[in-house]
């Protein structure tokens, strides 16, 4: 069954991401945590420090970009698009997945030459490739087209759930428009 | 455009990092301006300053890309780049200036701006940029033991941090712009520059304390990229590289105004400068180091010691 | 020579697409691409600018303070912050509405976000008010006003979004405390409001706290409160910088969280860590596409253009800085704190600093216009949670908010034009 496996597909792309955000957040304070403890106790920098932690922010940032689509949480003003007329709103709430999965296409194709043209130069401190940096870009290009088409086609919900659903648990935010942070 | 053909005017960005009243930034200027004048308003630059296009990386990226046209960089940062570059932050390369502006204006000088078509640039000219010296909070640096122990700020990845460490002192990578409230606070005790920009980002406020070891010199460079070049004239093509060498006089001279002033500066403010005036106890302690690098970079020592017998 | 093109691609083509409910990260990252096709610079650029935007260590701040205002808020420290502030104002008449200032003002100095201020402390507070018989609309209305500060009050990570994008000429701790007399201003004059609607509505006594008690909820309180104090202290100290203090409050909090406190196990770390991805999932795509906006800006030599345009407005300075507040709270009425930050940094600071204004004092000033912005109708982050955990309307919670405009817009005219106010600490420490 195709939408059976297309279901199981999306748990195990979604999985993943999850996985390697969360790991990457969490390496991210080991690893500047680290810096501080090197050079305060230990009395030497690890120079890698710092380069590998804003390694890992681009990394989750792009990949967040992905994982915003499918949480409903970019922020977005829909006070307009909520109060036109059904066949008006129904073509309106299209524009957002489409232009996404367009931006999506971008970071693939351009991100990706860009990617390759940073092959040769390296970054200061521990001397990866540049593209290293930027891959996230194709990347995440990738998960982001992949996450839009679903939610253009009306596989992952096109409407933001209902704002308060989730906001009783403690330090949660409503999901879609309207997150400060 | 196409070389020889009835060419139209251009307009190319110049992507600078430092303010407008900066050496480098006036010598973009004149650079910008002369040019302008002398192709009959053919050619026209805009000069960017203060990283309003990015930071130099960011910048030499941009120019591999085709949105900056021509820059204005440190040699250090174009070794992410074209690793040969990297020899020129090997310590105590060049005894004097007079040593180094030989190398930059003789055949070795050349030699390296040739290297960067590697990267799709073409150099056009160096510009000043000094000697790189010591400064701390605390005790002033005398020899290289006043330096054990304690944590002085490089940019990541350059052989300074190994110039630092063989000095005896610990090298920490940290923002650039974390490095004055560091010095303050006590997370570093020192940092290492030329004197202009010591001055500029008031790091002598917090570490009043100059050594001048002078254990690096390291150019800048003025380069475009090849593609920009390619759409002049082999005439054009031969006026920027005229204009951008005659900017480097206008840039020497004000860089040397620019030290001066500096210099005035930091004695008004009272800041201790310790004049290193026999730094072989500082090039012994580098000694190993630079060594291991002249095996390394080979051609570039003998084109340098070649420079020197001039 | 502006482009006018190129222009209505930036500005009108992102004013068009954000009200068509595309995402504003977005819509910034569309409209520059198609700035970019128009005046023909190679289209990578604005993926580069993206990267590059996102390649500053201060940035680090940013995932470590939210990770840590998470992990606070669920694992059991917004009550134990209200059990502090019970001993405090707990047995004052319109006590739990004070109680509710104080304890948002403590937990400003944990987290740098309204939205879960008013969410923990909500959670915990509404459902007390509301069996003491206040009106609803009044508990929403204190609550999620005084969660506001939580922006001014240190650490704060809206502030170091501001100081990334006045362009590293504010220091990150100088901003940090400008913060926080403003923010403890806004608590006191929210109190002063409080103590005066209890007097005109009759709201309920509160009871005293039995002094055997008072031992262990100040302990535990101050374990939550202490945050604050080592991000700082450890600033001042040299034992790191104002980044890694960041890390090292993460560490902090999850160490009480699990290990003093331990209210929820282990495994709700993962749920803390989820929401902090979420979270910064659309900061960082905002602040990416910020980033290849204001390049796309700078190329076409608009803020120069803007800032000029705004001058020519008046010579009065007075009227000038009236100006910006107008513009930032009806824009923050319509657009989120973070985007707006971004979007109106680079063409007000060199307004203001033009007048003489400093800019962390213009920092806080941005944040107060946008944090008024956060509880007003149409959009409103704060104000929709602080309704959905009340359980009232919209309108109903915009309609408790009212009172409070007052003591709020009083707040920001001083911050406006009483430099001093600001600027005090942040000077007598050496920023
Ligand atoms: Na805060
Ligand atoms: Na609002």
């Amino acid at each position: 069954m195709p939408a059976r496996a297309l279901r199981l597909g999306l748990v195990v792309v979604d999985r993943t991401t999850d996985a390697l955000t969360l790991l990457g957040l969490v390496a991210m304070v080991l690893v500047v945590s680290w810096q501080v403890f090197a050079r305060f106790v230990l009395g030497f920098t690890p120079g890698w420090a710092s380069e590998v932690a804003l390694l890992l922010l681009c990394w989750l940032a792009f990949l967040g970009i992905a994982k915003g689509i499918r949480e409903h949480s970019h922020i977005a003003v829909g006070f307009v698009v909520d109060r036109l007329p059904g066949i008006l709103r129904a073509v309106a709430i299209r524009i957002a997945p489409a232009l996404m999965a367009a931006f999506g296409g971008y970071l693939v194709i351009q991100g990706g030459e860009f990617t390759q043209l940073m092959m040769y130069s390296t970054l200061p401190a521990t001397g990866l490739p540049t593209s290293v940096q930027y891959a996230a870009m194709p990347v995440a290009g990738v998960l982001i087209v992949v996450y839009s088409l679903l939610q253009l086609f009306g596989l992952i919900p096109l409407d933001p759930p209902d704002p308060g659903s989730d906001a009783g648990t403690a330090g949660s935010a409503p999901s879609g428009e309207g997150d400060d942070r | 455009g196409g070389a020889g053909g009835a060419q139209e005017s251009v307009t190319w960005r110049l992507a600078e990092t430092h303010p407008g009243d900066y050496p480098t930034t006036k010598a973009d200027e004149w650079f910008a301006e002369e040019l302008s004048k002398r192709s009959d308003g053919r050619i026209q630059v805009d000069v960017y300053p203060d990283a309003q296009l990015g930071e130099e990386r960011d910048v030499l990226e941009q120019m591999q890309m085709g949105s900056v046209e021509l820059n204005r960089t440190n040699a250090n940062l174009v070794g992410e780049f074209v690793p040969s570059w990297k020899a020129y932050g090997i310590p105590y390369a060049f005894a004097s200036e007079e040593h180094f502006w030989n190398f930059l204006q003789g055949e070795g000088g050349q030699a390296k701006l040739d290297e960067l078509s590697e990267m799709g640039a073409v150099g056009l000219a160096y510009y000043d940029s000094g000697a790189r010296s010591l400064y701390t909070n605390g005790k002033p640096v005398e020899k290289p033991e006043d330096l054990a122990g304690r944590n002085i700020r490089v940019q990541p990845g350059s052989i300074t941090a190994e110039v630092v460490e063989q000095l005896g002192g610990s090298a920490t990578t940290m923002d650039f712009g974390e490095v004055y409230s560091g010095i303050e606070t006590g997370v570093i005790d020192g940092a290492e520059n030329n004197l202009p920009s010591y001055v500029s980002t008031r790091h002598y406020e917090v570490a009043d304390n100059l050594t001048l070891n002078e254990h690096q010199r390291v150019p800048e460079v003025l380069m475009i990229s090849q593609s920009a070049m390619d759409q002049l004239s082999e005439q054009d093509q031969q006026l920027v590289r005229e204009v951008a060498e005659e900017s480097t006089e206008v840039q020497r001279e004000l860089w040397q105004e620019e030290v001066t002033a500096s210099r005035k500066t930091l004695e008004d403010a009272g800041v201790t400068i310790t004049e290193v005036d026999d730094k072989q106890p500082f090039e012994d302690a580098v000694g190993g180091l630079k060594e291991r690098y002249a095996g390394q970079y080979g051609d570039f020592m003998d084109a340098v010691e070649a420079a020197e017998k001039q | 020579m502006i482009d006018p093109v190129a222009v209505l691609l930036l500005f009108g083509g992102f004013a068009v697409l954000m009200l068509l409910r595309v995402p504003v990260a977005l819509a910034l990252a569309v409209s520059s691409i198609a700035a970019a096709l128009w005046i023909s610079v190679p289209l990578p650029l604005v993926g580069q600018k993206m990267v590059q935007a996102l390649n500053s260590f201060p940035l680090l701040a940013i995932p470590f303070f939210i990770l840590a205002g998470e992990v606070m808020a669920g694992g059991g420290v917004a009550r134990r912050l209200i059990d502090l502030a019970n001993v405090f104002v707990g047995w004052l008449r319109g006590g739990l509405a004070m109680l509710n200032v104080v304890a948002s003002t403590f937990f400003g100095g944990i987290s740098g976000s309204a939205v879960a201020d008013t969410s923990s402390v909500g959670s915990v507070m509404l459902p007390m008010m509301r069996e003491q018989g206040y009106p609803a609309n009044y508990s929403v209305g204190v609550t999620v006003s005084s969660a506001t500060q939580g922006v001014l009050i240190p650490p704060s990570h809206n502030m170091i979004i501001f100081a990334l994008a006045a362009g590293g000429s504010v220091s990150i701790g100088g901003v940090f405390m400008a913060g926080v007399v403003p923010g403890l201003l806004i608590a006191a004059l929210l109190l002063v409001a409080c103590y005066v609607m209890a007097r005109k509505q009759g709201h309920p006594k509160g009871q005293p706290i039995p002094a055997r008690d008072v031992p262990k909820i100040v302990w535990q309180g101050l374990l939550g409160l202490l945050t604050p104090v080592i991000v700082i202290g450890g600033i001042l100290t040299g034992v790191f910088t104002a980044t890694e203090s960041a890390a090292i409050a993460c560490l902090w909090a999850v160490l009480i969280t699990f290990g003093v406190y331990r209210e929820v196990p282990l495994r709700a770390f993962t749920g803390m860590l989820r929401r902090s991805v979420k979270t910064l999932g659309t900061v960082l795509f905002l602040i990416a596409a910020a980033g290849a906006y204001g390049h796309l800006l700078t190329v076409l030599q608009l803020p120069e253009a803007l800032t000029q345009a705004l001058l020519g407005l008046s010579d009065n300075a007075v009227v000038i800085l009236l100006l910006c507040n107008v513009l930032l709270l009806v824009l923050g009425s319509i657009m989120d704190m973070a985007p707006l930050i971004l979007i109106t940094t680079p063409i007000l600071l060199p307004v203001v600093t033009s007048l003489g204004m400093d800019p962390m004092q213009f920092g806080v000033m941005l944040l107060l216009n946008l944090g008024i912005g956060l509880i007003t109708p149409p959009v409103g982050s704060v104000l929709f949670v602080g309704s959905a955990i009340g359980g009232i309307r919209i309108e109903q919670a915009a309609r408790g908010v009212l009172p409070f405009y007052l003591p709020m817009v009083a707040c920001l005219l001083l911050v406006t034009f009483v430099p001093s106010l600001s600027l005090t600490l942040p000077h007598w420490l050496g920023f």
